[in-house]
């Protein structure tokens, strides 16, 4: 369990281990469902959609700890919000870098 | 916490599955208890049916399906003071729309979404913990106005009918609580032969206490009429009855006026004492007459132990047969225009005098006293006077005072009644020289009029203690019925404007799937005019002489 991720969850639900492991892994799979919904939303140019998934992604990772993430999450609502296609496609790699390490 | 918190249910509404996961373990390790759903649909069908199980709202703003905000605006439709939680993590550029739009509703809250648990629970915990003082506040409130509304029924059912017409005499009356009950009473039967009893009695304060003091009051007259040999008592012997009984039982709680009435219109004359009530006052060819020069009366009942009232305090007044007697309580004298306690707002004697005077004329010389007494308050309440600080009733009594040409009748609102007096009515046209076919057309509005107020008007309990009033009279092109009665104000309420012929068509699309009798008493008129008077309905039948019902347009309001 990424160290941010438990340090937080487990102050949150008193070290309860079983909500904090059946939230982690919501939290896990939640995170690549989203990254690859955006990826497939910068191919498409759905700007929109992308915009949510960053959304998303900046409410789960806020919610588990994650705050490296959620700050991803929000860097990549700004360049979806501008179009930016580059800039996007960037952040999105850095979200499955920090995706690997969970 | 958990005990404090127990069973009470928050709904959680977010599309993320991770954010309905921590919320309930959050909400969970505190004793609450989390219903999760994904979707606004679903939130709204769960709390269209069980809202009041649910004590607060945690909500995402940006859903899939839903905006948060619209959302709330739904539940707002049936629950104004849910409390709502709008979790959202401000971004930079939203946050201060959101923030907006959170604080524009009194019970909307925001959240962070990253919200630590202690600071969700604190804030969740104080919120809920409000809601519920006034859920439990707002049960009870509820829980005493139905048992008001049903103590406020009892006192209904133990008075006597509103309005009544015999062969030589009438009453109609007017009683209103100042709020759901009322320590007001009133008593009108028979005494002795051709003789009325009528006693009009005001307790002390208002509210509860003095409503229940009513009741009492209002049992023992009611046993004192049937008793042996009281027909033949005096006015001065019913008050000291009511007066031993009230110290007997009642003289720790409170006291009360009273002005009681043996009514001859045989003999042409009413005797009369009060008990420390306004004095009686007479109406007749247009002015008010002073019945009591000597300033006759005695005490309050049950104030003093000592009372004893005497035939000194007895007043007898004779009267004609066009005269009216109007009995009432003095709380119209506190009606007012404002609630601000302005003294300058509040009525003036000659101004009530000058109504009274006005309307009762009027209403005895064309044969609508039933109505009477509905007319005065209305035309008091247009003129600002709206603002009711007492308990207010009304009696007017007089001789049966034949007018030409002109039908008066009262009618219990039960089947063979109604028959009885379309009957009698369909005798009374006959001797008027109408004509057979008007004749009929006149008795089937009649009866299809009042099996409609029995069907429609009242629930079963209260139609057993209720009266329509009607008249009947020929117009120079028409015959003209018109009906009085206190039923539903539905549909009569929402046709009481306008075009009552248009008015009156879209009652009918609206009862089209409630029998057929509407759509053939309005083949039947002219025209059909409803005006509400205070709590009373009337409705004004044009049936055309000759059965052409090409149709006029006539105005609400107004005889045609």
């Amino acid at each position: 369990m990424k160290p941010c991720c438990e340090a937080y969850l487990n102050e949150q639900f008193g070290g309860d281990a079983d909500v904090v492991g059946e939230i982690y892994s919501e939290y896990v799979t939640s995170l690549k469902d989203k990254i690859a919904e955006a990826a497939a939303a910068l191919e498409g140019a759905q700007w929109d959609v992308l915009d949510k998934a960053a959304h998303t992604i900046k409410g789960n990772a806020l919610a588990a700890g994650d705050t490296e993430t959620a700050e991803a999450g929000i860097a990549l609502r700004s360049t979806a919000k501008l179009q930016d296609r580059d800039g996007s496609a960037a952040l999105i790699v850095k979200l499955e870098g920090f995706s690997k390490e969970l | 916490m958990a005990d404090r918190s127990g069973g009470i249910k928050i709904l959680v509404v977010d599309d993320e599955k991770l954010i309905r996961l921590t919320m309930s373990a959050k909400l969970k390790s505190a004793g609450y208890t989390p219903v999760a759903v994904g979707s606004v649909e679903e939130a709204v069908s769960l709390l269209k049916e069980h809202h009041r199980a649910f004590s607060a709202i945690i909500s995402d703003i940006m859903m899939g399906d839903m905006d948060g905000f619209v959302f709330r605006d739904i539940v707002r439709g049936f629950d104004s003071a849910m409390p709502f939680f709008f979790l959202t993590a401000l971004d930079p550029e939203e946050g201060s729309g959101f923030l907006k739009k959170i604080v524009e509703d009194p019970m909307s809250y925001y959240l962070p979404k990253s919200v630590d648990t202690k600071v969700l629970l604190h804030r969740v915990q104080r919120i809920v913990a409000s809601r519920r003082v006034e859920q439990f506040i707002s049960r009870q409130v509820d829980e005493q106005k139905q048992s008001l509304a049903l103590a406020a029924h009892v006192q209904r059912s133990m008075l006597p009918q509103r309005m009544l017409i015999t062969q030589r005499g009438f009453y109609t009356t007017w009683w209103r609580p100042q709020n759901i009950v009322s320590g007001d009473l009133y008593e009108a039967v028979q005494f002795g032969f051709g003789r009325y009893l009528y006693v009009l009695g005001d307790i002390q304060g208002h509210g509860t206490s003095a409503a229940l003091a009513m009741t009492a009051v209002q049992s023992f007259i009611k046993q004192l009429t049937r008793l042996d040999g009281v027909p033949s008592a005096h006015t001065y012997d019913i008050a000291n009855m009511m007066h031993r009984f009230f110290r007997a039982n009642l003289a720790d709680v409170s006291y009360m006026t009273a002005l009681i009435c043996i009514h001859d219109p045989v003999a042409g004359h009413v005797c009369w004492l009060s008990c420390g009530a306004p004095d009686l006052l007479v109406i007749d060819e247009g002015k008010a007459i002073d019945p009591n020069p000597e300033k006759k009366g005695g005490m309050p009942i049950g104030l003093m132990p000592e009372t004893e009232y005497t035939a000194e305090d007895e007043v007898l007044t004779q009267l004609s047969d066009s005269a009216v007697c109007v009995l009432f309580t003095d709380g119209i004298q506190d009606l007012s225009r404002t609630d601000d306690g302005d003294d300058a707002m509040g009525i003036s004697d000659d101004k009530l005098m000058d109504t009274r005077v006005e309307l009762v004329s009027s209403a005895r010389s064309n044969g609508s006293m039933l109505a009477a007494p509905y007319r005065i308050m209305k035309a008091l309440a247009e003129d600002g006077f709206t603002n009711y600080r007492d308990d207010m009733t009304t009696i007017m009594f007089g001789a049966r005072h034949a007018l030409d040409g002109i039908y008066e009748a009262t009618v219990p609102i039960a089947p063979d009644k109604i028959d009885d007096a379309a009957q009698a009515a369909g005798k009374w046209c006959a001797t008027q020289g109408w004509s057979q076919d008007l004749v009929e057309r006149m008795l089937l509005v009649i009866e299809e009029k009042l099996m409609n107020v029995h069907d429609h008007g009242f629930d079963d309990r209260e139609r057993l203690h209720e009266v329509a009033g009607m008249r009947l009279r020929k117009l120079r092109d028409c015959a003209e019925l018109t009906v009085w009665e206190c039923g539903t104000p539905e549909p009569s309420m929402e046709v009481a404007a306008g075009n009552a012929d248009t008015a009156f068509e879209l009652a009918n699309i609206g009862m089209r799937n409630h029998g057929r009798g509407r759509l053939m008493v309005r083949s039947l008129c002219r025209c059909i005019a409803r005006n509400r008077i205070g709590n009373l309905n009337e409705t004004i039948y044009y049936i055309p002489f000759d059965g052409q019902t090409e149709k006029e347009p006539c105005q609400d309001g107004g005889a045609k």
